[in-house]
């Protein structure tokens, strides 16, 4: 969908993907790349809104026994300095409408590749995360850093420079599940927090024998799950260091922030089980802040 | 041996004991939404019982308070008790409390009286009285092992330690009727003086005989509260909480239950609540993911709003709800009062007021 400046009243299909799709990033020439859920990283046009697939593929690894070089759960993306995109897929082991399982599982089923359109290639840079959901450039041109939902934790990965391929824990320990993270106008972050971490849930992450039990008996409206029912986005710098908090407690108007996105001073607000985007102004935000400005053309 | 194996093939089948399914809410218990519009009548902190005296006023135990209730739900102390008021009946020509370890006799001829209730098992988990015909009082006592306010960890401990006790005040004696019961909460005497009770964690009502109990009316869908005669014959019966299959899942799950008892914040164990839906810490079930922003009325219920019609032998006949996702949950008791039916909500902390011609 496309909402058109400046009131954003007026919308129109942008294009028709096919799919579910997840993060999206413009590059310099204002092509839109596109996380398909299900179908991968695809690219719509910017001249003629044409879709194209750009990748669905990355190297299999070597020692395992199933197939993993399909993409299951392409799901964020940002586009480094120098073109190149990391994307990240959610898990490899579920489609798209099944990562409630995932997050019972909680294991390392996901993974962060790396597209780099000069030579149409998609390599696999970081293996066995824990559902690796939000990625964004540190700033650096070397660095993003990228969440991991069911680790509550959010990492620093180098993919150049001097301490290329290094991963360094930034915060560790998040009191919820981490979705997205995209760039403030003051040069730090917006993480969204889909959801809370409760104490009953952790201790059942404890016990995988219940779990599994669990999955076993009930049916899936009956599964324990993470309160999502929460909405949440925090500020952080690239320290760690958590700035800022907006919630919605209740969940009344946004339950489970995905993703969320500041443009132009606002702070725009977006669930995946949710049919309403909001819109916060922020105080003292750079009023012209883009965070992929199109320099092309 | 025999046990252990029936054990495993229970697990393996999914059935026996390993059986997590719970009853459907249908025929009378056809889900409406008649609880949760009813009219707010009372609201206060810390309500948990209300009865009807002889002589016609409305009483209602609040906190430490016995409250007489007007017309118009204007509220008048009749008594300020040492300790919270855990049931509340009327007696003779006054009102007969109950606290953790007294009886305290409020108005009429016995007023001022207390009789303090101890024995070696005793922890205070006196929920329910009623009067009998023979001026005696019934007491109905959840558990030997868990304080009222702790019910939930009864729940989860397996408890089967209620009694239900009889006292007589010419006397000054208190004797047993029935112990061993999973959950005593309720005391109903009817006109031939048989007694009877609700067994909160076996889901069903019971008559306690000689030397025993008989099943009335069994596999409820939740667990019933207090009971209460209706003037037109019959009974009625509020259900506290609603029986969720992830709940029965970790009843059976030993280890998981004790470690979520020592760890985790009673408010937060996945248990059934009084109330819920307020705070992000609470356990969370995959149905219950809000979706375009609604909360769709077949997610699994933490806490629910229930009152259920009996005729003279315990039939349902009708019931009344608040369904999940609403306010006038935990209902733990009924009385009829004026033309209308007064339902207190524990859970919302409030007396709803629905008029009996428009229910019946």
């Amino acid at each position: 969908m496309k909402f058109h400046a400046p009131d954003y009243t007026r919308m129109e299909v942008y294009a028709h993907i096919g799919g579910q799709p997840l993060g999206m990033a413009f590059d310099a020439t204002g092509d839109l790349y596109v996380c398909v859920g299900g179908m991968g990283l695809y690219r719509v046009g910017r001249a003629n809104r044409a879709v194209e697939k750009v990748t669905d593929e990355t190297n299999r690894s070597w020692n395992t026994v199933n197939d993993d070089s399909r993409l299951r759960l392409a799901d964020d993306l940002d586009i480094a300095p120098d073109g190149r995109i990391f994307f990240s897929e959610a898990t490899i082991r579920y489609e798209m409408g099944e990562w409630p399982i995932d997050s019972l599982e909680a294991r390392g089923n996901g993974r962060i590749i790396c597209y780099d359109p000069r030579t149409d290639k998609t390599q696999t840079v970081l293996k066995n995360l824990v559902f690796p959901n939000g990625i964004c450039m540190a700033g650096d041109g070397q660095s993003l850093l990228f969440a991991e939902s069911w680790a509550c934790r959010i990492s620093r990965y180098w993919f150049d420079g001097p301490d290329k391929g290094k991963v360094q824990v930034v915060i560790p320990d998040l009191p919820g599940y981490p979705d997205n993270i995209n760039r403030a106008s003051d040069g730090h972050f917006w993480i969204a927090l889909m959801g809370m971490r409760g104490p009953s849930f952790d201790l059942a992450m404890r016990w995988p024998g219940f779990r599994r039990r669990m999955v076993k008996r009930l049916g899936q409206d009956e599964w324990i799950s993470p309160n999502i029912n929460v909405g949440c986005v925090i500020k952080c710098d690239l320290n760690g260091t958590v700035l800022e908090s907006y919630w919605d407690k209740g969940g009344e108007n946004h339950p489970m922030i995905t993703s969320m996105r500041e443009h132009r001073g606002y702070l725009y607000l977006g669930g995946i089980s949710n049919n309403r985007i909001g819109r916060l102004r922020l105080e003292g935000a750079d009023p012209q802040f883009i965070q992929h400005p199109i320099s092309a053309g | 041996m025999l046990k252990q194996l029936k054990r495993a093939r229970d697990r393996f089948f999914g059935v026996g004991e390993a059986d997590t399914s719970v009853p459907v809410l249908d025929g009378p218990l056809k889900p409406n939404h008649i609880l949760e519009n009813a009219a707010v009548f009372f609201e206060a902190d810390g309500l948990e019982d209300l009865c009807v005296t002889s002589d016609g006023r409305l009483a209602v135990a609040s906190g430490t308070a016995v409250l007489a209730l007007g017309e118009a739900g204007q509220a008048a102390t009749l008594a300020t008790l040492d300790e919270p008021i855990q049931a509340l009946a009327a007696y003779r020509d006054g009102l007969v409390a109950a606290t953790c370890g007294s009886l305290h006799f409020i108005g009429g001829r016995l007023d001022g009286r207390q009789y303090r209730l101890s024995s070696a098992s005793f922890a205070g988990c006196i929920n329910a009285l009623c009067e009998h015909p023979d001026g005696s009082i019934i007491i109905s006592e959840g558990s030997g092992r868990h304080a009222y306010e702790q019910w939930s960890r009864d729940l989860l401990s397996d408890g089967a330690s209620g009694r239900v006790l009889q006292y007589s005040p010419e006397r000054d004696q208190l004797h047993v009727l029935g112990q061993g019961l999973k959950y005593a909460y309720g005391a109903l005497v009817d006109a031939r003086g048989a007694v009877f009770t609700s067994e909160s964690w076996a889901h069903r009502i019971v008559q306690i005989e000689q030397g025993g109990t008989r099943s009335i009316y069994q596999d409820l869908p939740g667990y019933p509260a207090r009971l209460t005669r209706a003037r037109a014959g019959g009974y009625w019966l509020a259900v506290f909480a609603p029986r969720n299959q992830l709940i029965e899942f970790v009843l059976r799950e030993t280890g998981f239950k004790n470690e979520m008892m020592a760890q985790v914040d009673p408010k937060y164990w996945i248990a059934p609540a009084l109330s819920s839906g307020r705070d992000f810490f609470e356990p969370m079930q995959q149905g219950g993911v809000r979706q375009m922003g609604i909360l769709k009325p077949w997610a699994p219920a933490r806490s629910y709003g229930l009152v259920v019609r009996l005729n003279a032998s315990f039939e349902p006949q009708y019931s009344l709800h608040s369904r999940v996702g609403g306010m006038h949950h935990g209902i733990t008791a009924v009385a009829e009062f004026n033309d209308a039916l007064l339902v207190l909500s524990k859970g919302a902390g409030r007396v709803l007021r629905l008029p009996l011609s428009d229910i019946q």
